[in-house]
């Protein structure tokens, strides 16, 4: 190609204009070494205590984290453009300052993250498959959900396609379900959440809906009141916009950052925590710091919680097995008259076993794994049952119930301070490789004429305020689906046009984002599945 | 220096599109009465170059735009 020389020069000598993007990345290379080898020792030490003679546990381990961190890593690449596309082509930061910037903010959001959020993931998955995550079925499922989301996110990257993470992430889950049901000839679809699915449905409405009114809204309520015409049209050279603007601009960046590490980053946590207690159940079934004093109180909340629960059992309840009878219920949702003896008993089961070991870290290792999936099967089951409202709990059992929960919680829903610095490292290494092709259809393939300062700020006001009231209210928004409907809602605010093809394709992606990791992961569930 | 460099790049995008509009010329004034399959042929094979020669464009047009975006906003 006759005009390739001339393009490599170019890139050349801007590349060396970037004095502080490069410092930038150097900073960041460091803290990424200083990452990788505490994640490295940490990981030694935590695996020393393991007593086997087969290395496949640990290879199995390793092929599963890289995978798992490659989730994170492609996420993070794949949403910066929610981010910085705005402050980019508002000329409000030098784009590697940007994406380093986002990076950090990522890689902040990450390590201060609660992992709410990793298990809630968690609680969308089959249970039967939780249960049994250290079989060849566990894994297939692992394997099946990441490879298809990272599939799908880097189909929609290579096409510039911002689609969101979130419904791929949902879709790859009930996809798996649905395979599973289907593999184990079990009638309907029970075990599929489907509410997910109809937030997602919500969701392809809602947003672009949010994003393009809001965001036109925003733009026009500036232009009544803010009279400062440099706001409304396109900047000049490498003009910065006002300092206020591209404060707000900055401001929001690193808000829709934090916020995505913060998020995002807790669904690889928690997928990485699957894969650990199926692996290596020794080491991370359950949570060895828990001291002896904890477990103390775990036992007397315990015995108080199966006193309360016992009050709600019907008088004609009968219960063979209750961890059948509660698993079953977490699988089909449905509430019957031995539900409660079931949960009551199995309460007194956990109890009795704990206070067999005195401590959790005394659990013979064949014995943990199983104790951490009858604690699981119990919390889940006491989420479900509040949540459902089939059994009028008065305010008094409702707090001994939490306070269970909460000793429950602590035992089994930990997460190992390197989980939170591997996913860190890669959400934030994502986030800084491979941001262009989105950032480009963002800032440039939506309107038909340039971003101005008005329309960035208006669109990336829009998305932040999307993140911060859509978790508070429930609403089911994408924060991707918000920011790039945003900025088509401001072009159309200031009669500059849409480029419809952009439009239609981003479209297309949106709608097809849940049934393609829905068929993707469920086939790939059955091809794993056939293999292991 | 940047800009000479963007003019070959905007040169070399401009000959690729005159070259396609050739094609595209070629292609038009091969659809002549001559109705037989082997004119068809010609002409659909006109159709293969014209294609070629749009991609060529099209790629002309990325990479000048990918290097005023290198000029215009450093990424």
């Amino acid at each position: 190609m006759a005009s390739a020389a001339p393009a490599r020069a170019v890139q050349e000598k801007l590349a060396t204009k970037n004095p502080v993007g490069k410092i930038g990345m150097i900073i960041f290379g460091v803290a990424l070494l200083i990452g990788l080898v505490y994640t490295v020792i940490s990981v030694a030490s935590d695996l020393g205590s393991v007593r086997t003679t087969s290395f496949s546990p640990f290879l199995l381990l390793g092929v599963a984290l890289l995978t798992a961190l490659g989730f994170e890593f492609v996420n993070g690449f794949h949403d910066t453009a929610n981010a910085v596309a705005t402050v980019i082509y508002t000329h409000s930061m030098e784009p590697h300052v940007a994406v380093v910037w986002s990076g950090m903010w990522n890689f902040i959001g990450v390590l201060t993250s609660s992992g709410a959020v990793a298990f809630g993931i968690l609680s969308l998955l089959p249970v039967e498959l939780i249960l049994q995550v250290s079989s060849g079925a566990g894994f297939a499922m692992v394997f099946a959900l990441l490879i298809a989301a990272i599939l799908w996110n880097l189909g929609t990257w290579y096409f510039g396609l911002p689609a969101s993470s979130s419904h791929t992430m949902v879709g790859s889950i009930i996809g798996v379900g649905i395979a599973n049901q289907l593999m184990t000839a079990r009638t309907g679809t029970s075990g599929v959440d489907w509410g997910q699915a109809a937030n997602v449905g919500k969701s392809l409405l809602i947003s672009p809906l949010v994003g393009f009114f809001v965001a036109a809204l925003l733009l026009i309520v500036c232009k009544a009141l803010i009279k400062d015409r440099r706001l409304y049209e396109a900047p000049v050279g490498d003009a910065p916009p006002p300092f206020w603007i591209r404060g707000l601009l900055v401001l929001t960046c690193t808000g829709v950052s934090f916020a995505h590490g913060s998020n995002d980053g807790q669904k690889g946590m928690g997928l990485i925590m699957l894969i650990l207690v199926g692996t290596v159940p020794t080491a991370y079934a359950l949570n060895h710091a828990v001291s002896a004093s904890q477990t103390a109180d775990f036992l007397a909340a315990s015995t108080q919680t199966a006193q309360v629960v016992g009050k709600y059992v019907n008088p004609n309840a009968v219960v063979a097995d209750p961890r059948d009878d509660l698993t079953n219920y977490i699988r089909t949702k449905e509430f019957n008259n031995n539900t409660m003896l079931a949960l009551s008993q199995y309460i007194n089961e956990i109890g009795n076993e704990v206070k067999e070991f005195k401590m959790l870290r005394n659990v013979p290792s064949d014995k943990m794994g199983n104790l951490r999936n009858d604690m699981y099967v119990v919390s889940e089951t006491i989420r479900l049952v509040e949540k459902s409202g089939k059994t009028d709990f008065d305010a008094d059992d409702k707090k001994v119930l939490a306070n269970y929960k909460k000793h429950m919680d602590l035992s089994t829903k930990f997460i190992p301070p390197w989980v939170k610095v591997a996913v860190a490292m890669a959400l934030g290494l994502g986030t800084m490789i491979g941001w262009k092709r989105i950032v480009v259809t963002v800032g440039e393939k939506i309107g038909k004429e340039h971003l101005t300062y008005g329309q960035g700020a208006a669109a990336e006001i829009t998305a932040m305020a999307t993140i911060m009231t859509a978790d508070g209210l429930g609403l089911p928004v994408s924060t991707t689906h918000v920011l790039s409907s945003g900025v088509a809602g401001t072009m159309a605010a200031n009669h500059t046009g849409l480029q419809w093809e952009t439009v239609r394709n981003l479209g297309l992606a949106w709608v097809l984002t849940l049934p393609v990791a829905m068929l993707l992961s469920g086939f790939l569930f059955w091809a794993f599945r056939s293999m292991f | 220096m940047e800009n000479q460099e963007l003019d070959q790049l905007r040169f070399a995008y401009k000959a690729a599109v005159e070259q396609w509009i050739a094609a595209i010329r070629a292609e038009e004034d091969l659809a002549t009465p001559d109705h037989t399959v082997h004119a068809v042929d010609v002409w659909e094979n006109a159709g293969f170059t014209e294609e070629e020669a749009r991609t060529r464009a099209k790629t002309a047009k990325q990479e000048y735009e990918n290097a005023l975006r290198q000029v215009l906003y450093n990424f």
